[in-house]
């Protein structure tokens, strides 16, 4: 009886710290994505990839610029360059809660609201709230579950005041790298809905994701966000993510 | 302006030659059908199963830079609209051609030919001029102010394109017509703008065929327009001030122009030698000989001068998006008179001395699938709409319920839904008509990407309710689109 006790009573002591330690690998994968050891800014262009559930394959180019921000949201503009349809339209993040899009046919810069976040990004398996860069650990709460010598694997289950699309992800790490490389994502129902692989790669002195394929597992559609032509710590001025920018070609 | 256009044009086609060109465009092809019969209507005249309209547009546009500070832009939209007159009326005489489908007029507004061209836009853009962060646009081009999606209040620099309102083609609902203007933008830090827009004529909406007819020569009435002098002291402008203020966008703008669509100020008796010619401010004629007088009313138009001032916000409150506009209208003094040939001449006051116009709106996507998008809007004051004095709304008939009559309230909402990867987008829009009577308008489309950069968009408009509102005299005049587009 005694040894049950405390067997319970360690497990007891175990489950708050395996906890804390998801919190705080956590932490150090959001250092690496939006922290002190990310990039301060980022210009590239984005080759997303669109396959149907027939196969079908769509191709979309973006050009896309980032600035890490300390103590405040990230900021991030992105133009469509291809295809022919979207052309010249572009997104303007100053926050969380500030968002701006450019319709370039009529010239026109309009403010959208949060809410957006939800809708599919282009038509591709990723949503706006996946391509943000808000982090984790302000809405999710971390639990190490398993780790093997390459890996972490974390579950993190979100918080109750979040509003966040994921009841729950499980989030491998790659040790080397510090980096999520594979990501279950799961609907309020606590359903699979979307699996994340990520291929990390070190570009100068950081490691970033330069490949993720997101698959809608329901559906059964996939997308591939591809990274090129990577420029890190350029000093992106400030200038660039405005309205005046936007409208720019 | 003709020569600065000329000039604009050839600059268009040299600039490619200096640096790098981005080429685009598109072609498109649209076209409606009357889904009920109305053969004696008020706007159109028709039978279920009848063409409504027809056209094909090539649109090209060019863009390119000269240099890392200075860029330009240009569009040429090209129509050709087979079958243009669909429509001949009742009157037997071939001058009465007079529905509004044929107008669809874009560069000829009051014409129809079967093939037009019109230079939408073509512009400079110098970056940094003369000084930091001081941005000249000059040429043709489209300057929109306000917060509101797609019926703003305050968005007077470029008039609305009322030639094409009646097509029933969504993309010139509510459009708005680029104008020839030096645009100066100042920016301060990253959110706030300041910015002076020197128009250099006034600004007039490009007007339907069947206009004329629809204010005058239905009623037995000539009909003859007042513009001002093409000079400099007749030219317009417009102030902004734009920045953020407590995460919301805001901004305080001044207009100082002129009314975009015509303003009936006057009725009196008339008399002509017949003439079969038609003079520039004699729209409607009827041909009598040389020498015989026909005596009949004509109607007044002119473009007063109007100075708007205009506040503008756009945010959010937990998730749901919110915006707004207000403009406070201020119209030149203008007098109004009406002699019916029976005693003295009334004399009156046209406006009321300054009165507002409104909208505010949200939106928000609900969580279901891709999520279903809402966006509604509450509007007082439609684009045409005037606050008249009581005399004149009485002695010249512009009541509410009329186009360019007095103001009303709208209700104007529409819901998207994306799917199969957001080729697919189902809309159900609408809106309520809420003057002496209610109307209720319903617009739903469906919109497929066939593939990259080829969609297909079918739709209908329908208007039900009472019939003496502005858009329930519509209601016979039930509507189903086809567009393809393609861009390239």
């Amino acid at each position: 009886m005694r040894k049950k006790i405390m067997v319970i009573a360690i497990l007891g002591l175990l489950v708050p710290l395996f906890a804390s330690d998801g919190n705080a690998i956590l932490k150090q994968v959001e250092r690496r994505l939006i922290g002190d050891l990310a990039p301060v800014d980022m210009h590239a262009t984005m080759i997303m990839t669109i396959v149907d559930s027939h196969g079908n394959k769509k191709i979309r180019e973006i050009e896309s610029w980032e600035k890490n921000n300390k103590d405040k949201d990230d900021w991030r503009v992105m133009k469509f360059r291809k295809p022919a349809d979207v052309k010249g339209v572009g997104f303007l993040v100053l926050a969380d809660d500030q968002m701006y899009i450019y319709l370039p046919e009529f010239h026109r810069i309009r403010r959208i609201a949060s809410h957006s976040k939800k809708e599919s990004f282009m038509g591709s398996d990723f949503s706006y709230e996946d391509m943000g860069t808000s982090g984790f650990s302000k809405y999710y709460e971390a639990k190490l579950i398993n780790e093997t010598p390459e890996y972490y694997v974390l579950e993190l289950k979100r918080k109750p005041e979040a509003d966040k699309p994921y009841s729950k992800i499980k989030m491998w790490i790659k040790k080397e790298s510090m980096l999520p490389v594979k990501m279950e994502l799961y609907d309020n129902s606590g359903e699979l809905t979307k699996l994340a692989e990520e291929v990390v790669k070190k570009v100068g002195k950081y490691w970033i994701p330069v490949k993720i394929k997101m698959t809608s597992v329901k559906k059964g559609t996939y997308t591939v966000l591809e990274m090129t032509n990577i420029e890190l710590d350029k000093g992106l001025k400030a200038s660039i993510f405005t309205k005046r920018f936007l409208k720019r070609r | 302006m003709r020569k600065f256009f000329s000039l604009m044009l050839a600059l268009i086609i040299l600039l490619p030659l200096m640096g790098e060109t981005e080429i685009s465009g598109r072609i498109k092809m649209f076209s409606s059908l009357f889904l009920s019969d109305n053969v004696n209507g008020q706007f159109f005249s028709h039978e279920s199963g009848e063409f409504a309209f027809k056209r094909i547009e090539l649109r090209f546009q060019l863009q390119g830079d000269i240099s890392e500070k200075v860029s330009y832009g240009a569009r040429l939209d090209t129509f050709s609209s087979p079958d243009a007159i669909f429509s001949t009326g009742n009157s037997g005489y071939s001058i009465y051609q007079w529905s509004f489908p044929e107008a669809g007029s874009l560069g000829s507004p009051e014409k129809t030919e079967p093939f037009e061209i019109n230079l939408y836009e073509a512009y400079i853009k110098v970056s940094d001029f003369l000084i930091k962060n001081l941005d000249l646009t000059v040429g043709k081009q489209r300057i929109s102010w306000g917060t509101a999606d797609k019926v703003n209040v305050i968005d007077n620099l470029n008039p609305v394109d009322f030639a094409n309102f009646l097509t029933f083609d969504p993309d010139y609902f509510n459009e708005r017509r680029p104008q020839a203007a030096f645009n100066f933008e100042y920016y301060i830090g990253n959110q706030t703008k300041l910015q002076a827009v020197w128009l250099i004529s006034r600004q007039y909406s490009p007007l339907p065929q069947g206009f004329s007819y629809l204010m005058a020569g239905q009623r037995g009435f000539y009909y003859s327009v007042r513009k001002e002098k093409n000079t400099l002291n007749n030219t317009n402008f417009g102030l902004r001030a734009s920045t953020v203020v407590l995460n919301t966008d805001v901004a305080l703008s001044w207009y100082h122009g002129n009314f975009h669509f015509p303003v009936l100020y006057g009725l009196g008796p008339v008399v002509f030698y017949g003439d079969s010619s038609i003079s520039e401010q004699q729209l409607f004629f009827v041909p009598t000989g040389d020498t015989v007088p026909v005596t009949g009313y004509e109607m007044y138009f002119s473009y007063p001068a109007l100075d708007v001032v205009g506040l503008s916000f756009s945010g959010e409150i937990a998730s749901v998006g919110f915006w707004g506009e207000i403009g406070y209208y201020m119209p030149e003094k203008t007098e109004g008179f009406l002699n019916m040939g029976m005693g003295p001449t009334l004399s009156f006051d046209l406006f009321e001395k300054g009165y507002f116009k409104y909208v505010i709106g949200a939106d928000y996507t609900i969580g279901v699938g891709n999520g279903v998008y809402l966006n509604a809007q509450f509007v007082h004051g439609f684009f045409d709409e005037r606050d008249y004095s009581k005399e004149a709304e009485r002695l010249l008939n512009l009541q509410r319920g009329q186009f360019f009559g007095e103001i009303e309230n709208y209700i104007i909402a529409r819901a998207e839904y994306k799917m199969l990867g957001d080729n697919l987008k189902l809309s159900l829009g609408g809106f309520v008509e809420m003057g002496e009577g209610t109307s209720y308008a319903f617009m739903p489309s469906v919109e497929l990407r066939v593939k990259d950069a080829l969609t297909i968009e079918a739709g209908a408009f329908s208007v039900s309710g009472d019939r003496n509102t502005k858009f329930g005299s519509f209601n016979d005049d039930k509507i189903c689109f086809v567009a393809l587009k393609l861009d390239f």
